[in-house]
């Protein structure tokens, strides 16, 4: 079978392991589904190939971020101790580029650019999507030389506290 | 019992411009006990407190060590202050008895800020620091500043590459034989078990980075033989001290 990415539309010539191993029919929809790690589970009418599935998965986590800044009292009110700071951050090996927002209560984010940023970050979205999942540390990518930091670092490190402090809220209140 | 010092960065941290003079007078006020900010030395060799190395003048980005006094006072911040001078700041704020941290780049660096110091009868209120960024070996960065002055208080910032840090990275050895007092790690890597190691070993420990209420509460409250954690610096100077105050009866 032939499996061609809805995202890009590029023909799938090799599966995530995970999802491979995870196909499966499901009764009820009488459709083939995929479980795609943190994609959860998706028809096959909707199959995203790994590249698609990363990228996803980075506007998911930035979007649950930013519902959380609207609904949690915690999250809102550490925000509105800064002032609206604008993160770019660009992909050296795709086109996938995104902005983050944070300050004035609010955590803001979507896909394309954003002017006049106050940094810029240039990094694999591999190793975005795991720094957001909070799987590698920001600080290794780094001195590792994955993460590229124009602008003041100071920001770029509260950014990377700021999502760390989503991401315990989120599990504290029974997000994804 | 020991209260935990608050150090503001770069004066008042996120409220206004930082390094800038109204910046560490706020701070003063807001009632830290110490300011931690970046010097860099002009033409002349004076110290200036900036954390950029450089200044964007007539579109193009002049580095500080090639401008004089006179040039650097001519440029102006997003706030339209001046930077200022080490002279300026340790007259200004004489009879505020407050400390000064210093993350300096080089050795030089350091021996002008001991020097200055000195005319202002301040030594025992200053401390120069190796950045967190920075891996050279404690060695090679503080003993031209050891052999300079016996006295100085030096802080060893340790690298934020490593996601936990052990003895190996604390170079022990060169900390007890340049006589370094004390460990700032960010608080990404600040723990208990590191806390009580630190002070087992006979060193302060300096947490960074903290902003958030959570983290502030978790270390304000950390004690280990009844001693609360040394020093905090934070981009949020006022809530720690607010909660320093509720915490640290």
């Amino acid at each position: 079978m032939n499996l061609t990415c809805t995202g890009c539309g590029n023909e799938i010539e090799t599966l995530p392991i995970q999802c491979a191993h995870s196909l499966s029919k499901n009764p009820e929809t009488n459709q083939m589904e995929c479980y795609m790690e943190n994609c959860g589970v998706i028809s096959i009418n909707e199959y995203l190939c790994e590249n698609c599935c990363t990228k996803r998965n980075i506007m998911k986590l930035n979007k649950t971020f930013e519902r959380l800044s609207s609904e949690n009292e915690e999250f809102k009110e550490e925000l509105a101790f800064f002032d609206k700071n604008v993160i770019q951050i660009n992909t050296p090996d795709s086109d996938f580029k995104f902005w983050v927002e944070f300050g004035n209560g609010a955590y803001l984010c979507d896909k394309g650019i954003k002017d006049n940023p106050q940094i810029t970050f240039t990094i694999p979205k591999k190793s975005m999507n795991l720094i957001l999942e909070g799987k590698i540390s920001p600080y290794s990518e780094f001195f590792n030389g994955n993460l590229k930091i124009e602008g003041d670092r100071q920001y770029a490190i509260v950014y990377f506290d700021i999502i760390k402090l989503a991401s315990e809220i989120n599990k504290e209140v029974g997000g994804v | 019992m020991n209260r935990t010092f608050v150090w503001g960065h770069r004066g008042a941290g996120f409220k206004g411009t930082q390094n800038t003079f109204s910046s560490f007078k706020n701070a003063i006020d807001m009632g830290v006990d110490g300011i931690k900010t970046e010097p860099k030395l002009s033409k002349e060799g004076e110290v200036v407190l900036s954390f950029f190395n450089t200044l964007k003048i007539n579109r193009e980005e002049v580095p500080i060590k090639e401008l004089t006094i006179e040039e650097i006072k001519k440029f102006k911040l997003e706030n339209s202050e001046s930077i200022p001078t080490l002279r300026e700041v340790f007259e200004a704020f004489e009879s505020n008895n407050i400390k000064y941290n210093f993350d300096i780049a080089n050795p030089e660096e350091g021996i002008q800020i001991i020097k200055t110091a000195k005319e202002y009868g301040l030594v025992d209120h200053i401390e120069l620091a190796k950045p967190s960024t920075r891996s050279d070996p404690l060695n090679d960065f503080f003993t031209e500043i050891r052999n300079f002055d016996k006295n100085v208080m030096l802080i060893n910032s340790v690298l934020y590459k490593h996601l936990e840090i052990e003895d190996k990275h604390l170079e022990l050895e060169d900390m007890r034989k340049l006589n370094i007092k004390g460990i700032n790690v960010n608080y990404n890597f600040a723990n208990y078990d590191l806390f009580k190691r630190v002070k087992e070993l006979g060193f302060k420990f300096y947490v960074w980075g903290i902003l958030f209420k959570r983290q502030m509460k978790k270390f304000l409250t950390m004690k280990y033989n009844g001693e609360y954690i040394d020093a905090i610096m934070s981009n949020q100077p006022d809530r720690l001290i607010k909660f320093r105050d509720e915490f640290q009866n």
